[in-house]
């Protein structure tokens, strides 16, 4: 049976698609559902190969699976939300466009669910607020709706074009 | 029209690419040893038709695959995908689309509408119905969570929204003491009916109306008129009838109440049919308890 410490110390190595390999703690690697399993299988020998993340995402993701793995056991304790762990979050989570897109889709991957919903919703908080022509722009959506089209949805919803 | 306009001129600058690189290629096979041309050509004409297969993948709109296709590929193409993604593609298009209805369950009302109109894959994923079912639940109450509206989540939603905020409206016509509002927010019909917080029926279209002049009266005299908030809102909503329950909390001695409010739809608009107010009993406090009590 392993001691408490060295279950600690233990570490888990996660390689990127770009191949570049980074040593996590087991606690922050349970972070990600599917690595979980993996280690509950046993199959975390050598390190384990994640073909659909990168690098830059891959350390972003760390960042946050490692700041909740610490805060986990303080949440459970009081069972409140944790006012210095959403401020963490807002901070974490506020990146360009193609980062937020990057961490999405490593979320879904590795399912991290607590890191998909933070990444969802900031993509409804990107698009609260803004008017057609400003969701058009900010996520370069083209416009392909026919003159006809665009009329018919004017004349459905005049309000929100104002 | 000028939506497809930027869309056709990356097909054909892409097109244009992929033509140069199998001209440069067809080049540089006839420089090459002339035994080999025959073959070189079919080559390269197999290279031509996945070249065209990669591009025709990227400008087909579908973006959740041109990114897959992206990493499958070649170096340089993955370099142009890449770039394509970053000066062409919209991520809200790129993410597949259960990472999309997962994000868009977090809008408003209006920012969903907003979004269904930047354009046709846009309002496709903004009329997902799981999006508005989990609007729903966000917005107005989590019971009704085993029902399947007729027209859909969103249609149900806009359905309980517009009656939620009818139902608003007979709070602001009290809190006004407008008579002339309350006869109009009334189906003028013999069989409406309207039980008042002290226990009073009335049956009718006249007798109801009557009642709450009386009320509205009533109040006058205290001067100011009676401050009350109105919580736990939970609306039913079918085809031509509605009916909202609600919890009045009132400030004064009587109260709080429990409320119901009937309402039947008739010549494009909500009536109120009926409308009960009970008082509510307080904590730790079980009260004659019988059947009918």
């Amino acid at each position: 049976m392993m001691s408490l410490a060295a279950q600690k110390e233990k570490k888990i190595v996660l390689r990127s698609s770009d191949g570049e390999e980074f040593e996590v703690e087991v606690a922050t690697a349970r972070q990600s559902k599917m690595i979980s399993n993996m280690i509950n299988d046993g199959c975390v020998e050598g390190s384990i190969p994640l073909f659909n993340v990168d690098a830059r995402t891959l350390a972003k993701v760390i960042e946050y699976c490692r700041r909740h793995a610490g805060a986990t056991r303080i949440l459970d304790e009081y069972d409140n939300p944790n006012e210095e762990i959403k401020s963490w979050d807002a901070t974490y989570i506020d990146v360009h466009q193609t980062i937020l897109y990057d961490i999405l889709q490593a979320a879904d991957y590795l399912e991290i669910k607590d890191l998909l919903d933070l990444a969802c919703e900031q993509v409804a908080n990107i698009i609260r607020g803004k008017h057609v022509e400003e969701i058009r722009n900010t996520f370069n959506i083209k416009n392909d709706f026919t003159v006809e089209e665009e009329k018919e949805i004017r004349k459905q919803h005049p309000w929100l074009f104002e | 029209m000028d939506g497809a306009y930027p869309f056709s001129l990356r097909s054909i600058l892409i097109a244009a690419g992929a033509t140069a690189l199998c001209c440069l290629c067809s080049l540089w096979a006839l420089r090459s040893v002339s035994a080999g041309v025959f073959k070189k050509a079919g080559a390269i004409r197999n290279n031509r038709k996945s070249c065209g297969c990669a591009c025709s993948s990227c400008g087909g709109g579908d973006s959740g695959n041109a990114r897959a296709n992206g990493e499958m590929a070649v170096g340089r193409e993955k370099k142009a995908a890449a770039a394509e993604r970053q000066a062409g593609g919209s991520m809200m298009e790129q993410l597949v689309p259960e990472i999309t209805t997962h994000a868009l369950s977090y809008l408003d009302y209006t920012s969903l509408c907003r979004l269904s109109m930047t354009n046709s894959a846009m309002r496709r994923a903004a009329n997902d119905d799981g999006a508005w079912k989990a609007l729903y639940h966000k917005d107005f109450s989590l019971e009704q969570d085993n029902i399947t509206p007729v027209h859909g989540w969103k249609s149900y939603y806009a359905a309980t929204r517009a009656i939620v905020s009818v139902n608003a409206e007979f709070f602001n016509i009290i809190r006004e003491r407008s008579l002339t509002a309350m006869s109009r927010f009334w189906l003028n019909a013999d069989y409406v009916k309207c039980v008042h917080g002290s226990g009073e029926l009335f049956t009718g279209y006249a007798a109801v109306i009557d009642s709450w002049a009386m009320a509205f009266n009533w109040d006058q005299g205290g001067g100011q008129g009676v401050a009350f908030q109105i919580r736990d809102v939970r609306a039913r909503v079918l085809s031509d009838m509605a009916w909202v329950t609600m919890n009045a909390y009132v400030d004064m001695d009587s109260g709080p109440f429990h409320m119901t409010n009937i309402y039947e739809f008739h010549n494009g608009r909500w009536y109120m049919v009926h409308h009960h107010s009970s008082v509510m009993l307080a904590d730790g406090d079980p009260g004659p308890h019988n059947l009918f009590g």
